[in-house]
């Protein structure tokens, strides 16, 4: 190829097109950044936009403090049920009463029944007037061998007399895990 | 294109620190997301059970109105059977389950015919609230002779009783 251009200007054009080039480079990188800086700006704003409506959500801490309110209530409902559920005593008094009654036949008097119920144990005195001594005897006799019943006692004293008899007979109920118990043996 | 680049390293910056951020928010956003749902699943059943919690709360005296309805409630089981009762009330304390709880401790005396009074104790023993009988006494009097001319239908009996009313809650 021939030549015409002068060394001089071949400069000059070399130097023009460097320049474009530099020029169409810088332009472009700058084009990407801008691109770059608003795309991750966007995004940057939503996040943070983001993170702002979860920061509200997570600052309802009610709901910690509801469900601690409702186990209370759920505890208190609990210990009601057991204190509901729970006998306290292993015979209630008619119960009791019914079987002293059951026992007493025309020779025997009822004056007084006594029921107690100590620290969940309960005691039970009977009084009354029997005609015979061998009527408290079949009573005590009885009273002794009912499955319920414990530490049955009458005192010596109350067999002195031969007619007219009065008695004390007293005691202790059994729970009724100790009724169980007897069952099975 | 010097500024360009410093916004964007401080965009850089700005994002790992906000997903660090989030990491932690969608954490603690689980662990309220497992809460809610339990709390959702209490409340569920709390209002499943409304109706059975309130019939267990009508056994339990909470204040004085209550008080008033028991004391009525047992005045009024004696009318039906034409007894009429002294009643004292006084508030106790008891040792429950390992924990000292406050009760209504009530005395009741009467006298009638041994019918009447057996009737009265075993519509005492029926009351809805939680009673505890600490002692109850049934005598006769005046009866010493095993021959003597009383029946037993006019026989006046006393009723003593002293119970613990465990159902009372009036905090």
């Amino acid at each position: 190829m021939v030549n015409l251009l002068p060394d001089e200007k071949k400069e000059i054009l070399k130097k023009e097109y460097h320049l474009r080039v530099f020029l169409a480079g810088s332009y472009f990188a700058v084009i990407s950044l801008a691109i770059l800086v608003v795309i991750l700006g966007s995004y940057f704003f939503l996040v943070r936009q983001e993170i702002g409506k979860l920061e509200e959500g997570a600052g309802s801490k009610n709901a910690s403090t509801t469900l601690a309110g409702d186990m209370v209530l759920v505890k208190e409902i609990n210990q009601k049920l057991l204190l509901l559920n729970t006998r306290f005593e292993s015979m209630l008094p008619t119960e009791l009463a019914r079987v002293f009654i059951s026992y007493k036949n025309d020779n025997i008097k009822i004056t007084r029944i006594e029921y107690q119920n100590k620290e969940n144990v309960g005691y039970a005195t009977v009084k009354g007037i029997a005609r015979t001594r061998e009527s408290v005897i079949t009573l005590l006799e009885d009273l002794k061998q009912n499955q319920s019943f414990m530490n049955v006692d009458l005192p010596i004293s109350d067999l002195s007399k031969s007619k007219d008899v009065p008695f004390t007979i007293s005691l202790s109920i059994k729970k009724d895990e100790e009724k169980r118990i007897n069952t099975d043996n | 294109m010097f500024l360009l680049g410093g916004v964007l390293f401080y965009l850089h910056s700005g994002i790992v620190k906000t997903a660090k951020e989030l990491t932690d928010i969608e954490r603690l956003r689980a662990e309220l997301l497992g809460q809610e749902s339990g709390v959702l699943t209490v409340k569920k059943s709390l209002q499943n059970t409304e109706v059975g919690r309130r019939e267990i709360d009508s056994y339990f005296i909470s204040n004085q109105n209550n008080v008033a309805t028991f004391a009525t409630a047992i005045e009024a089981n004696a009318k039906q059977i034409d007894l009429s009762p002294e009643v004292t009330l006084e508030t106790g304390e008891v040792e429950i389950f390992g924990e000292t709880k406050d009760i209504l401790h009530t005395t009741i005396s009467v006298s009638g015919s041994f019918n009447k009074l057996y009737q009265y104790l075993q519509a005492l023993e029926q009351i809805p609230y939680k009673v505890s009988f600490s002692s109850v006494t049934l005598a006769s009097y005046g009866q010493t002779s095993f021959d003597e001319k009383t029946s037993s239908v006019q026989t006046k009996w006393t009723l003593d009783i002293a119970m613990d009313v465990l159902s009372y809650n009036t905090q």
